[in-house]
């Protein structure tokens, strides 16, 4: 977790103090203060002893210098700082989509939990779909952020699921195992899948069983990244970095490199971004032309 | 035939015949490409192109001139993506699926899209019929081919390499090394004595119960709770006797030797060598649980299934005084170690030792308990390691051998004349 506010009358130690406060609530295990002044060594050991880094800014070259895994800097769409503009201006440019934009800004950080944080963002992302146009290249990057952030919540879940049974053997396993998961528990879901089939019951629906849209699908997205784990953990930055590319201007595009320095880094990784974006196209019931622009990007990145 | 018996007999028959190649058959060396390749590609990220027209050429004896079209099957099939630009391929991403059934998806495509001609078809039903047993020859005669055709078959098989005919008591017994790789000699005598019929009863009983103690079936007279014959109990002891390739054995103090009775090896092309040594190791661990649940000296093992799986959580099984005896063979095949837990107590754990091989030998013997064979053994994993490096390390491969030279297999004298008459007639609209 990093803070670089510039507050006035603040002793470093209190902003490392006020820091692990954030960070115990969100649960993030290491925390960073930039700070535009030098720092004393006592207020950088004491922060230390509760996990925060206090850094100037002549401080934080350094650091970058010596834990960056590049030598030259990339270009990162995400640096520019219009890019970040641009993003916060969709909810008022179209209010049709703002439940979900602001889901995706507040709401999604604080929750905890992954499981509840997947279903929601299909969930919006499908309430909203018929004022998606795909021709629109704010809603293209708008998409591509919600799918960063299922990213972010589907690799919580393969990381679970790997670390309790590794690779599942029959796809029953898996189903189960990943419904009890994503629904917060055997009781949860069990009780959700009662209700579920009562009220269809009584609407005259078939009576299928509670999942995800297009569950055999997203089985498949699970057990391939079940196949490299670890490959997942870039999917959401890597995504990330795409939905600011549509943000980016036209002249300036050639230049971001950041974005093949990822998806080269490792293979896998460029893989499961596609197919995390092919299922959440399909499952939100979007226009398709964003799943064709999206897919043509990712897969162009793998050649 | 089902279509994943279609696919799977096509594999088979492709991957014997490496890079022989046979006039007849056109459809068979698609299909089976297709399979080889599909099963070899899955999970794996993109693969460029270059590579992989080396490496399966190398490894899988895909030509790569067809290479092309058989990336166009899986395509159609939704096995891969493939990226061009215009005309040229530059990479194929993999979305092979997993938890379905490969043979099915491709052998659905072959039924509606391929046509297999007589020969192939004839092929495929007798390689279909020598999956289970042995049989003898003068019964393919039945199946309704023009024996000319079906001769030809034979023939074909066995510069294949997929067929064989052995000699016994005086007929012709038919076997596919595929399925029969070791004491096909016996398999052979037993089947010219008894017929195939037995002899598939046997088999099937032996893999829904891989391991089982002979000296067990000599004294019940069954295996798990299925009666066997005299002759089939005097059949297992044969192989445990005559046979090239013995059944493992355990020697323990209060019981002697004892043999353990499982179906036949699965032959070249659905073992790679590399995974030949793991599957052995694998039989000797359900050997060894097999021992612990029949021939205890004290406490029996109740279900070999939990115990192989308690091996795989904890990586190791709890002391006892039986451990010694009769994990000690698994300590010389380099499997496990055994730890005496005080000095001269006699109490000795076995642990799984900590190494990819020996993690591969619990998975495929839970398979064997579990399923009654090993699965994916029929993967090259050199290949898998060959196509995620790059093009400079297949080329250094390549640069030591000699180009493949492209063996036929010959036509028969009969239709070397039909052709030469053809052209003589000038029959040729």
């Amino acid at each position: 977790m990093g803070d670089c506010k510039t507050l006035k009358n603040q002793s470093p130690i209190s902003r490392a103090l006020w820091l692990k406060g954030l960070m115990e609530l969100t649960g993030a295990s290491k925390g960073m203060v930039i700070l535009e002044k030098s720092i004393e060594n006592d207020h950088k050991l004491a922060a230390e002893s509760i996990n925060v880094a206090l850094l100037s800014d002549a401080d934080l070259d350094i650091y970058i210098k010596c834990t960056s895994d590049y030598i030259e800097q990339p270009k990162s769409s995400l640096c520019l700082e219009d890019n970040w503009d641009k993003l916060f201006t969709i909810s008022q440019k179209y209010p049709g989509i703002k439940p979900a934009f602001d889901f995706s800004k507040s709401d999604f950080w604080n929750k905890k939990s992954s499981n509840s944080k997947l279903r929601k963002v299909l969930g919006l992302t499908k309430e909203i779909k018929s004022e998606l146009n795909p021709d629109n290249e704010l809603h293209v990057a708008f998409i591509v952020n919600m799918i960063s952030l299922f990213a972010i919540s589907l690799n919580n879940i393969v990381s679970n699921i790997f670390n309790q049974y590794l690779l599942p053997t029959t796809k029953d396993q898996l189903s189960e195992e990943l419904k009890v998961l994503i629904w917060g528990g055997f009781e949860s879901f069990n009780f959700q899948d009662k209700l579920r089939k009562l009220i269809s019951q009584k609407g005259g629906l078939p009576e299928t069983d509670l999942s995800l849209p297009d569950w055999d699908i997203f089985l498949q997205l699970i057990r391939n990244c079940l196949e490299k784990p670890h490959s997942t953990t870039i999917i959401p930055l890597l995504l990330k970095e795409l939905a600011f590319y549509y943000l980016t201007e036209d002249s300036l595009k050639k230049e971001m490199s950041y974005l093949s320095k990822l998806a080269s880094n490792d293979l896998y990784t460029a893989k499961f971004a596609y197919l995390t974006s092919t299922y959440f196209c399909q499952a939100t019931r979007i226009p398709q032309e964003f799943n064709e622009i999206i897919s043509d990007h990712l897969l162009k990145l793998q050649t | 035939m089902e279509k994943q018996d279609i696919a799977a007999r096509c594999h088979d028959i492709q991957a014997c015949l490496g890079n022989k190649e046979v006039p007849e058959f056109e459809a068979i060396s698609q299909i089976g490409m297709a399979v080889r390749l599909a099963l070899h590609i899955k999970g794996l990220p993109r693969i460029k192109y270059n590579v992989l027209k080396l490496a399966a050429n190398y490894y899988l004896n895909i030509p790569s001139l067809v290479l092309q079209s058989i990336l166009e099957i899986l395509y159609e099939v939704q096995f891969v993506k493939i990226l061009s630009q215009g005309q040229t391929i530059q990479t194929i991403i993999p979305t092979v699926p997993f938890f379905e059934d490969i043979y099915e998806s491709i052998g659905d495509f072959a039924a509606k899209e391929k046509s297999f001609n007589e020969a192939e078809q004839l092929s495929l039903e007798i390689l279909k019929r020598l999956t289970l047993t042995p049989e003898p020859k003068q019964t393919l005669y039945n199946i309704g081919a023009d024996s000319q055709l079906i001769n030809r078959s034979v023939q074909i098989g066995d510069e294949g390499g997929y067929f064989r005919v052995y000699r016994a008591r005086g007929k012709d017994i038919i076997y596919s090394p595929i399925f029969f790789s070791e004491n096909a000699n016996l398999y052979a005598d037993i089947v010219a004595k008894s017929g195939a019929k037995n002899v598939k009863r046997l088999l099937d009983l032996i893999k829904r119960s891989q391991g089982w103690p002979l000296s067990i079936i000599e004294k019940m007279k069954e295996i798990n709770g299925f009666k066997v014959t005299d002759d089939e109990i005097k059949f297992l002891k044969r192989l445990a006797q005559d046979g090239a390739v013995k059944p493992p054995s355990i020697s323990t103090s209060h019981s002697g030797e004892n043999y353990f009775i499982f179906t036949p090896s699965p032959g070249l092309i659905r073992l790679t060598p590399a995974k030949r040594e793991i599957y052995e190791r694998a039989m000797a661990l359900v050997a060894s649980v097999r021992q612990g649940q029949f021939l205890p000296k004290k406490y029996a093992i109740r279900s070999p299934y939990a115990i192989l799986t308690a091996l795989r959580d904890k990586g190791f099984l709890n002391a006892n005084t039986e451990a010694l005896e009769q994990y000690k063979k698994l300590t010389v095949l380099r499997v496990g170690r055994l730890e005496e837990t005080s000095p001269g107590s006699g109490w000795f754990r076995f642990y799984l030792n900590d190494v990819e091989e020996s993690q591969e030998v619990l998975s495929m013997a839970i398979d064997l308990v579990s399923q009654g064979q090993a699965i994916g053994t029929e993967i090259d994993e050199e290949f898998r390691i060959a196509v995620q490096k790059d093009q400079l390390f297949i080329e250094s491969l390549l640069s030591s051998q000699k180009l493949k030279e492209r063996e036929t297999i010959s036509y028969t004298e009969d239709q070397k004349e039909e052709i030469d008459n053809l052209f003589l007639r000038g029959d040729l609209k």
